[in-house]
């Protein structure tokens, strides 16, 4: 009876410890799962001119690129330069002044395609653009 | 006594009566006509051989008492010839013969006492052959004598013969005479001797008629009445030809060149026949009563064939119109539409030889008196016209014949004219040297004028103008060969052409042509000098200017040259000038200067004008604006180019100008713009202010320097260079941007790429950049103002650069730091404006560095919560829309802020960060250090993570703001009292901020070691902006 007893409280230790190993097991599975993984984009894919509404950026294949807004009456001629530069998935842009100085921009890709850009920034603003021309 | 006396006149009665009776009885009882008459016939037939009739022949003693007489009745000459008018040669009503007998008897002498032919004709008629009905004696068939070897003529005394209603018809066609003498009546009596003639013929006849159809020569002479006396002495003639009655009418070639003229002569004269001398000895002859007194002699010198005149006449007052009535009608033409009239009286001589080749030497002197004249063509009638000139001439030579004009004046209504001097070479080119005078009333010559022209003209002008000129020169129009001077006056003179108007109130004109003492030596074809008491010109509603006491000096050379630029020098002077049109007018003081045009040195086609000018106070009124100089004094030279198309560029400027004491006012601009001075030098290429002055509204400044290729930047081979020197006390940088916006841009989506170019002092768009200029101003403001912003001590240079404005290192001070400032603005087109700035302050008041640039409260608003000072940098730019509002998507900016002991200014944002964080409410808020960089990059502005240190807090605070003003703060305290690295997120905006407890983000952030990669970048992209901020300031 007692051995009864003890057998069906190690049963239910048992199930509760494999409960709990389970558990874990799933915990640490899930945990593991979470970890970011390093993702790469195809820097190459970024070259081209990308639209976003009236936001245009385009990115030239030497690290070059510019970026105009027609809803400020501003034309490509007109588009102001930024250098750039895509590793893995962190897209910088680095806008340069003609005072001197430089204003950096970091974004996070999420999404590379022959046709889609998509990033965001760390205060988590996402910019989705089309691409309209090489 | 008594008693012989009474027997003496009876005897003598007694014998006188039987004288009477023995008388009778031979007259009446011995020669009746029945016996004379038969005998006369018998006789008459021997010596005629034609048919002759007597009705009747008696003698006569009582009718031609003291000596018996012969009279025939009826007599008649009978010779028909074929072609003549009349078989009758001659027939007599009555003709009566006196002859002395006694005296042929006694002396062989012929005295023809009395011969008298009462009624009658003669008929003479001659055929083309010669056969004539005259020639009615018998041959003579006596042997011819020995050649005698002198004949003498007999004695002839003819006492008195007389004509009395007799009519003579000679017509011989052989000749193509045909004469016809009606009513003729004469007496002759005369003497004739061996070796001379005298005698006197009266003649007066009702009709005479001469047709001479060889020379087409007509003349009738009617009422014809003559007397001729004279002498004839050998080969001597001294007489007198009288004619004192006749009316003459005379058609020479078809011409009519007397009608009914009434002619009158009286011509003493003495004729040599071997010498053919002929000498009038105040012979007079008149015709119409204009009478002409001849004197001297005419020789006709056979040998040489020469006719030797030495005569001299004299007329007195012959009407004008009875001479012109002579004039034959083919040449009434030549008058036609002239009426004149007045009175001609001449004096002179002819004397030399006259052949073929030769004229006699004319000395005339015409007067001409109380004349006057209306011609057609010269609307004006002409009154008391007189002249008095002489003509010298031989009718062959220029060297010897003149007219010299001692006198002509003549009258309008209201004016007068008057001329003297001498006209020469009058065969070859008529050659005038004349002084005019005239007073002209020139209002009675609008009639002169053409409607069509829409001219008046009124006033007075007088003057005196002498000329010397030919002919061909007035129908070449060669002035440059003419001599003209004179001076006119002109008195209340009015001129009006359309609606155009000059008047002057007294001006005296005075010329040359050509200039005999010229300024240069081209300048020599005229020379004209105005002064002018007032002159006023204009045209209706539209402009008008007024000069006083001006004087104007023009010299030219011939402007009728087209085929060369002329010169021409005109000097000017005057009291003052007033000028206007529409809304624009102009006052000028004593201005006076020079102007002078010449052909180019280099190229003779283009013109090279020099322009030297003063005057006084010069006021301008433009609209609204207004402009006064008091001193003006110029030096301009200007030289064409006229291969170039833009015209800036043909007219090539060198000089000088210097302007004292301007005021300017422009509707445009709300202060006033003064100049004390300005002095500056200028060629085509190179513009220097020696010395400029200028007050525009609370700005003053002296500019100095030097604009470089000025040319050749318009021409567009260069980049326009200048380098001035700015000086001032206090500048309103807005109101000098306004004052040269716009030079030189366009905006390239225009139509028109020129539009906008001109300088616009109203601020109608936005400030355009020059281009293709580079010009530094090398400034030094004590006190700049722009806006509410203030600035002293301003040194450094301003550069516009081809579109480009840069303030280059600009250092100043404000009330809140000293400052370095470098400023771009380009305007690449209108609605696309660069403005950029970078930015240093040194040691700055925050609080006043958010008073003095409230944006930067905008880009960082945490700032608010700090006091104290610190350094302060940041690069931005951005660009404008035309109305300067930033286009946001352009914006770019960097800035870094450090600052030690700040002071963290209690507020509800700090008490709620305090509160979460369990700051020590004794903890004063003291921030020991501070070193910010954030970025604007359009509406976003990111504050890189920074730390402060305050008491014994250290925090990092990160984030981002939006010009929203929604914010996205991150507070990591990452060293204080507790174990525990608290972190608070800052969410929302101004009027709704949520503080929440966060996990604390940057802790390592300050420690190298345990950093990750994106700290390390973030403190990568930190260190680059504030190294290239931080480099401005090194520079």
């Amino acid at each position: 009876m007692i051995i009864n007893q003890f057998i069906i409280k190690s049963a239910e230790m048992m199930k509760k410890t494999l409960r709990y190993l389970t558990m874990l097991t799933v915990i640490t599975l899930l945990a593991v799962s979470c970890t970011k993984e390093d993702v790469t984009y195809d820097q190459t894919l970024l070259t081209g001119k990308w639209q976003s509404g009236t936001l245009f950026y385009k990115y030239l294949a030497n690290g070059t690129g510019g970026t105009w807004d027609t809803a400020d009456n501003v034309t490509e001629a007109e588009a102001q330069a930024f250098t750039w530069t895509l590793v893995k998935d962190l897209l910088t842009q680095i806008h340069v002044l003609q005072m001197g100085g430089s204003v950096p921009k970091i974004y996070t890709v999420t999404e590379l395609t022959a046709t889609s850009l998509k990033y965001h920034d760390n205060f988590g603003k996402s910019f989705s653009f089309t691409k309209v021309g090489k | 006594m008594k008693k012989f006396i009474k027997i003496f006149l009876i005897s003598l009665l007694s014998l006188l009566g039987v004288l009477v009776v023995a008388i009778s009885v031979v007259i009446w009882i011995v020669f009746t006509p029945a016996r004379i008459t038969p005998i006369v016939r018998k006789q008459a037939a021997k010596y005629i051989t034609c048919k002759s009739e007597i009705g009747s022949v008696e003698l006569t003693f009582f009718s031609t008492f003291p000596n018996f007489g012969l009279k025939v009745r009826d007599f008649a000459l009978i010779n028909p010839v074929t072609g003549s008018m009349s078989d009758t040669l001659v027939r007599v009503d009555e003709l009566v013969g006196v002859v002395d007998a006694k005296a042929y008897w006694k002396r062989k002498d012929i005295i023809l006492i009395g011969l008298v032919m009462n009624g009658g004709s003669v008929n003479i008629y001659s055929d083309s052959l010669g056969h004539t009905n005259y020639n009615i004696m018998p041959p003579d068939t006596n042997p011819a004598p020995a050649a005698a070897t002198k004949t003498e003529l007999p004695f002839i005394d003819i006492r008195n013969i007389e004509v009395k209603d007799v009519s003579l018809r000679y017509n011989d066609l052989s000749l193509k005479l045909n004469t016809v003498i009606r009513n003729l009546s004469a007496k002759i009596n005369g003497k004739v001797s061996r070796d001379s003639i005298s005698g006197n013929v009266t003649v007066n006849t009702s009709m005479i008629s001469i047709e001479y159809t060889k020379e087409k020569l007509n003349t009738e002479i009617r009422d014809l009445s003559a007397k001729i006396n004279g002498t004839v002495i050998l080969d001597n003639m001294s007489g007198n030809i009288k004619v004192s009655s006749s009316m003459i009418s005379l058609d020479y070639g078809g011409e009519k060149y007397l009608q009914q003229a009434a002619v009158q002569f009286d011509l003493p004269i003495d004729i040599n026949t071997s010498r053919q001398f002929i000498k009038l000895k105040n012979a007079t002859a008149s015709i119409n009563d204009m009478e002409l007194l001849l004197n001297g002699t005419i020789e006709n010198d056979t040998v040489s064939k020469n006719i030797s005149t030495d005569l001299t006449y004299k007329l007195a007052s012959w009407p004008v119109k009875n001479i012109i009535a002579l004039v034959p009608p083919s040449y009434k033409s030549y008058f036609n539409g002239t009426d004149v009239d007045g009175l001609l009286s001449s004096d002179g001589s002819i004397k030399g030889i006259y052949n073929g080749s030769h004229m006699p030497l004319m000395d005339m002197h015409l007067l001409f008196e109380k004349g006057t004249l209306k011609y057609s063509a010269f609307t004006l009638p002409l009154h008391d016209v007189d002249g008095d000139l002489r003509i010298y001439t031989d009718l062959n030579s220029d060297s010897l014949s003149y007219v010299r004009i001692n006198r002509f004046t003549a009258k309008t209504p209201q004016s007068n004219i008057s001329t003297e001097g001498m006209v020469t070479h009058l065969f070859k080119d008529i050659t005038c040297n004349l002084t005019t005078s005239a007073g002209l009333t020139l209002d009675e010559f609008n009639s002169m004028i053409p409607q069509s022209m829409k001219t008046t003209i009124r006033g007075k002008a007088s003057g005196q103008v002498k000329s010397r000129f030919t002919m061909s020169q007035v129908e070449k129009m060669q002035f440059e060969k003419m001599k003209l001077s004179g001076s006119i006056t002109l008195s209340d003179f009015d001129v009006k052409y359309d609606s155009i108007s000059l008047k002057t109130d007294r001006s005296k004109i005075d010329f040359a042509l050509p200039d005999n003492n010229p300024l240069s030596k081209n300048t020599g074809f005229v020379f004209a000098s105005i002064i002018s008491d007032n002159i006023t010109a204009g045209k209706l509603a539209s402009y008008n200017a007024s000069l006083k006491k001006s004087s104007l000096i023009l010299e030219t050379s011939d402007i009728r040259d087209t085929t060369r630029i002329p010169d021409i020098i005109c000097s000017f002077s005057m009291d003052s000038m007033l000028a206007g049109m529409d809304d624009m007018a102009i006052a000028i003081a004593s201005p006076h200067g020079k102007v002078s045009l010449s052909p180019g040195s280099v190229h003779s086609d283009q013109p090279h004008i020099s322009l030297s000018y003063n005057s006084g106070e010069l006021k301008t009124v433009m609209g609204k604006t207004t402009a006064t100089v008091n001193k003006i004094s110029t030096d301009l030279d200007i030289s064409n180019d006229n291969t170039q198309k833009d015209i800036f560029l043909q007219w090539l400027v060198k000089g000088y100008v210097d302007l004292n004491q301007g005021l300017i006012t422009m509707s445009e601009l709300t202060q006033k713009i003064e100049i004390p001075s300005v002095k500056m030098d200028f060629d085509p290429e190179t513009f220097s202010i020696k010395e400029s002055s200028m007050k525009i509204g609370k700005s003053d400044f002296q500019l100095t320097g030097n604009l470089n290729n000025v040319l050749s930047y318009f021409r567009g081979d260069s980049i326009l260079r200048g380098k001035f020197n700015f000086v001032s006390n206090k500048t309103d940088v807005g109101q000098l941007m306004a004052l040269t916006s716009g030079m030189g841009t366009y905006d390239s989506t225009s139509v028109n790429k020129y539009e906008n170019t001109t300088v616009d002092t109203a601020i109608t768009g936005p400030y355009m950049v020059p281009k293709k200029i580079d010009v530094i101003l090398n400034a030094n403001v004590k006190l700049a103002t722009m806006g509410v912003d203030t600035a002293t001590n301003i040194k450094g240079a301003v550069q516009v650069h081809d579109g480009i404005l840069l303030l280059d290192g600009l250092t100043f001070d404000t009330p809140a730091a000293r400052m370095k400032l470098t400023a771009m603005y380009s305007t690449p087109r209108k609605n696309h404006l660069f403005l950029g700035i970078d930015y240093h302050m040194m040691d700055v008041e925050i609080s006043e560095l958010l008073t003095m640039i409230p944006d930067i409260d905008s880009l960082m608003p945490m700032l608010r919560s700090f006091g104290g000072r610190g350094e302060f940098h940041i690069a931005a730019e951005t660009y404008l829309d035309s109305l300067y509002n930033v286009k946001k998507s352009t914006l770019r900016g960097a800035a870094s802020i450090k600052g030690n002991n700040l002071v963290l200014m209690d507020g509800q944002t700090f008490s709620e960060i305090a509160k979460k964080l369990r700051f020590n409410k004794k903890t004063q808020n003291k921030v020991d250090s501070l070193s910010a960089e954030f970025t604007i990059f359009r509406n976003e502005i990111d504050i890189y993570p920074f730390l402060i240190v305050m008491d014994k807090y250290k925090a990092v605070i990160a984030g981002r703001h939006n010009f929203d003003m929604t914010f996205d703060y991150h507070v990591s305290v990452v060293d204080c009292p507790l174990p525990i690295k608290l972190g608070v997120d800052i969410k929302g905006n101004e009027d709704n901020l949520s503080y929440k407890l966060a996990k604390c983000r940057y802790a390592q952030y300050f420690r190298p070691t345990a950093r990750h990669e994106v700290e390390n970048k973030q403190l990568e992209l930190r260190k680059m902006i504030r190294e290239t901020l931080a480099e401005k300031v090194k520079e």
